[in-house]
């Protein structure tokens, strides 16, 4: 144990619940005047319900995107990237007048805002927060952003302003560890930030810098109904008044993604129309929001695991297969970068040499045949014939799964025996049975290679570019079919859809703040 | 009542401190519920904390101290007993931090006080037999097997790593009542790899006099089976929360259970219904609230109220604490 721990431990203990919050409203007329313009456009839209048109998806998430980062890092406005340029905007809306004439103005004048906007050198936080730590003597203090995608370019920006150039950078992920600062600087609305960063403070203050026209009161919140003695304290010097013209948080940043999204929907926009019938491969998964706006289904049936990096353990702990239900928030998901689905199956292909071909063939011969009488029937029907002939678990769920190509055979040889039999291939149960067994060793053995290559690389690995980007890419045997990136799980969905199993481990783009 | 636990100092390069406030909070806690008979109600005590770090690996500490300083076997009644049995009868001696196979040889009668007579080598080499007067009884106790003759040289074996540490922390009959046998004490829930560098790895120590230290660990107190390693008795047992959990264990009724972090308790809490629980939330783990949550839902479905002899509970300012009378199972 380091000798700071104890008392960095002592000052979470004692001071952090003396913290105190402190607001800093900063106005820029030409920044509010887009804000106000921008959520007019959003209001008109809602209103007409013109919203859902992809029409407006490029218009309104560069200017949506570019309202975010300039409310949430501190940054020179000509320093925030576009999603597209001004230009191509201006072309793509040339013709809104003849579709949305009753809107002709508004977006024009975001766009003209926008690209003023874009090429002034002003940075109202940043000037706010050197003004601030300008005047203050504190040796350890750090700038703390919600977003890991906000870090890009800052460390050069920061030091150029002398009060800030001796900051630590750091993301609000960084604050679930033992780390304490004399002071921590937030840009934005608190509510960007998750509770722990107030309820759990790594710090004596806590200065937040945010535009005069957003709202962000912070609340001491206990966790127990009947605490003991006093709950938690918190004293936030601000109030939250705000101008007359002042913007929904909620507006800004989309609301909590697994409220606003359908799943279902995000999977089947994602992979095209698919049949919707028993033989379709289909598996209940549940959705990660990760690092850089990506939804990942991944597979939650019974016993279903995935591989994940969990910075807190010890170095030979960190790389674990866990149930994907105990995956959480901050954890790492380590997904294959191209192609999708599992890299086990790929490595496993490898070690089966010369057999690939012959037991792989076999795998998808008696599941296309099990398919195609499910096809003809149903899943209950192929269930009860299988019974009927020695199953001793088929239902409609087994099947299902047994059907499923990543599966590779039931573990009760005599649900097997009874496939075999069904499907007509009872004469050569026992070859298809020791191919399938190969299978298995295979599959286990790519398991045990990739943890082995997977550490190595984890090992030497700079895991504080990992904490600090929210994703990095391993480079395993294979090429570009070895290629992992370990991305951080932003929230978990509560609820778990039925999806294509093609679409399992694939991270889908979604919109965006 | 709590030896002299709140003496513990702790090593932090190589120097020695004083045990944190913060960390003395959780060794009381966890003495505070291990010292009482879960039978009578059944006690749940949550905090809500800024970091885990040895939250949970001291309260388990405290666990299992208290178990040990609440063990209310009669003295009186183990020497009447052990007086009572027959020649021969198979015992452990502990004498000098270490264990002796022995029987018992009748007892004798001097000077108006009563003394057990224990032998502890083969009477051809020598029969060395100890007298044992009724307030030393607890170093005896009786064990199910005997191993059939007596050694010719009699060669005890230490029970604990660092006898001495214990010895200085919870007394002789502590470290014999500790290490004597194995109980399932507590039952600690949580990340394997942390709780065992914990238990395992940080250096604490005792003043003994003359301002020397007796180093130990808090597995020293806690015993766990998982950083003792087998074939020795232990008092707790580590339940990982990502793993699966052993049928013998979930059916356990160990006298407390000590949730390190919100994981483990979604997971497990539906079992030892039977034990104290405690259960330590950290504010920073994404699964925080849901484990508030679920713990606020057994509040509502508790036998009596809330604990209030535990409202005066000193308690470090950024910790928050629950503590109320569960419904028992």
């Amino acid at each position: 144990m380091r000798a700071t721990d104890l008392v960095v431990l002592g000052q979470l203990y004692t001071d952090g619940a003396a913290m105190k919050v402190r607001h800093h409203r900063v106005r820029h007329d030409g920044f509010r005047n887009f804000c106000v313009a921008l959520g007019q456009l959003q209001g008109a839209l809602r209103d007409s319900k013109s919203g859902t048109d992809p029409y407006w998806t490029a218009l309104m998430r560069s200017a949506k995107r570019f309202r975010f980062d300039a409310m949430a890092s501190p940054r020179a406005f000509s320093d925030i990237c576009l999603l597209g340029s001004v230009s191509s905007l201006r072309t793509q809306y040339a013709r809104c007048e003849g579709m949305y004439p009753q809107l002709v103005a508004l977006v024009r004048q975001v766009i003209d805002l926008l690209e003023i906007l874009s090429s002034t050198k002003d940075s109202p936080l940043l000037d706010a927060a050197s003004a601030v730590i300008g005047n203050d003597l504190s040796d350890s203090f750090a700038i703390v952003l919600c977003e890991s995608r906000l870090m890009a370019a800052l460390p050069s920006i920061l030091l150029r302003v002398p009060a800030l150039k001796g900051a630590h950078l750091v993301t609000q992920q960084h604050l679930r560890h033992t780390v304490w600062y004399d002071r921590l600087l937030l840009f934005g609305a608190p509510s960007w930030y998750g509770d722990f960063v107030f309820q759990a403070p790594r710090s004596r203050q806590i200065d937040v810098f945010r535009y005069a026209w957003i709202s962000g009161k912070v609340v001491a919140k206990g966790l127990f109904t009947a605490p003991l003695g006093e709950g938690p304290t918190l004293e936030d010097e601000g109030s939250d008044e705000v101008s007359g013209d002042v913007i929904d948080v909620g507006d800004v940043l989309p609301a909590p993604w697994f409220a606003d999204l359908s799943f279902a929907d995000l999977a089947r926009h994602a992979e095209g129309e698919a049949e919707d019938d028993g033989s379709r491969e289909t598996v209940r998964a549940r959705p990660f929001l990760l690092e850089g706006n990506h939804v990942v289904f991944l597979e939650a049936e019974d016993n279903a695991t995935a591989l994940v990096l969990d910075l807190d353990e010890d170095e030979e702990d960190r790389l674990q297969r866990l149930p994907v239900d105990d995956i959480s928030e901050g954890m790492y998901v380590l997904l294959r970068a191209a192609g999708g689905g599992d890299y086990v199956v790929a490595v496993a292909d490898g070690l089966l040499g010369a057999i690939k071909m012959e037991v792989r063939t076999m795998q998808y011969e008696w599941k296309a045949r099990l398919r195609g009488l499910v096809r003809e029937s149903t899943l209950l029907e192929v269930s009860l014939r299988l019974l009927d002939r020695g199953s001793q678990k088929a239902n409609e769920n087994n099947v299902r799964h047994w059907m499923w190509g990543r599966s590779i055979r039931p573990n009760d040889p005599a649900d097997f025996d009874a496939i075999m039999n069904l499907v007509g291939l009872g004469a050569e149960k026992d070859r298809y049975c020791l191919a399938m067994k190969a299978i298995d060793v295979a599959h286990l053995q790519a398991g045990q290679v990739i943890r082995r290559a997977l550490l190595a690389q984890v090992r030497k690995a700079d895991l504080s570019a990992l904490e600090r980007d929210g994703s990095m890419e391993f480079d395993l045997p294979g090429g570009d079919t070895g290629r992992m990136i370990a991305s951080r799980v932003i929230q978990v969905g509560r609820e778990t859809v039925e999806i294509s199993s093609s679409r399992v481990g694939k991270p889908i783009e979604t919109e965006g703040a | 009542m709590l030896g002299r636990l709140h003496l513990l100092l702790i090593q932090d390069r190589s120097k020695w401190h004083e045990l944190p406030e913060w960390a003395r909070f959780f060794v009381r806690l966890g003495f505070e519920v291990g010292r009482r008979p879960a039978q009578d109600r059944r006690l749940v005590v949550a905090v809500g904390v800024p970091a885990r770090f040895l939250a949970a690996a001291a309260a388990s500490a405290g666990v299992v101290a208290g178990g040990v300083s609440g063990d209310t076997s009669n003295a009186h009644e183990h020497f009447l007993g052990l007086c009572s049995a027959a020649e021969g009868t198979p015992v452990i001696l502990e004498r000098g931090g270490r264990q002796y196979l022995g029987e018992i040889h009748g007892h004798v009668k001097r000077e108006g006080e009563v003394w057990l007579r224990v032998r502890i080598q083969d009477p051809k080499t020598g029969g060395e037999t100890h007298l044992i007067r009724e307030s030393q009884s607890s170093r005896v106790s009786l064990v199910n097997q005997s191993s059939g003759v007596l050694p010719k040289q009699p060669h005890g074996v230490a029970p604990i790593s660092r006898p001495a540490f214990i010895r200085s922390l919870l007394g002789t009959e502590g470290l014999h009542r500790i290490s004597s046998a194995t109980a399932l004490d507590c039952v600690i829930v949580g990340k394997a790899g942390w709780l065992k560098s914990e238990l395992g790895g940080v250096k604490l120590g005792i003043e003994t006099g003359g301002r020397t230290v007796e180093e130990g660990r808090l597995d020293d107190i806690t015993r766990t089976r998982q950083v003792i390693g087998p074939k020795r008795n232990y008092r707790s047992f580590i339940v990982s929360s990502t793993s699966r959990l052993r049928h013998a264990l979930s059916t356990a009724r160990p006298r407390c259970v000590v949730f390190d972090g919100a994981l483990g308790f979604l997971k497990w809490r539906h079992n030892w219904r039977s034990s104290h629980w405690i259960l330590v939330l950290d504010k920073t783990d994404p699964r925080c609230s849901d484990g508030a949550i679920a713990l606020n839902g057994e509040y509502e479905g508790r036998s009596i109220g809330i604990a209030e002899d535990l409202s005066s509970f000193k308690r470090p300012p950024a910790v928050e604490i629950t503590a109320f009378y569960g419904a028992v199972q």
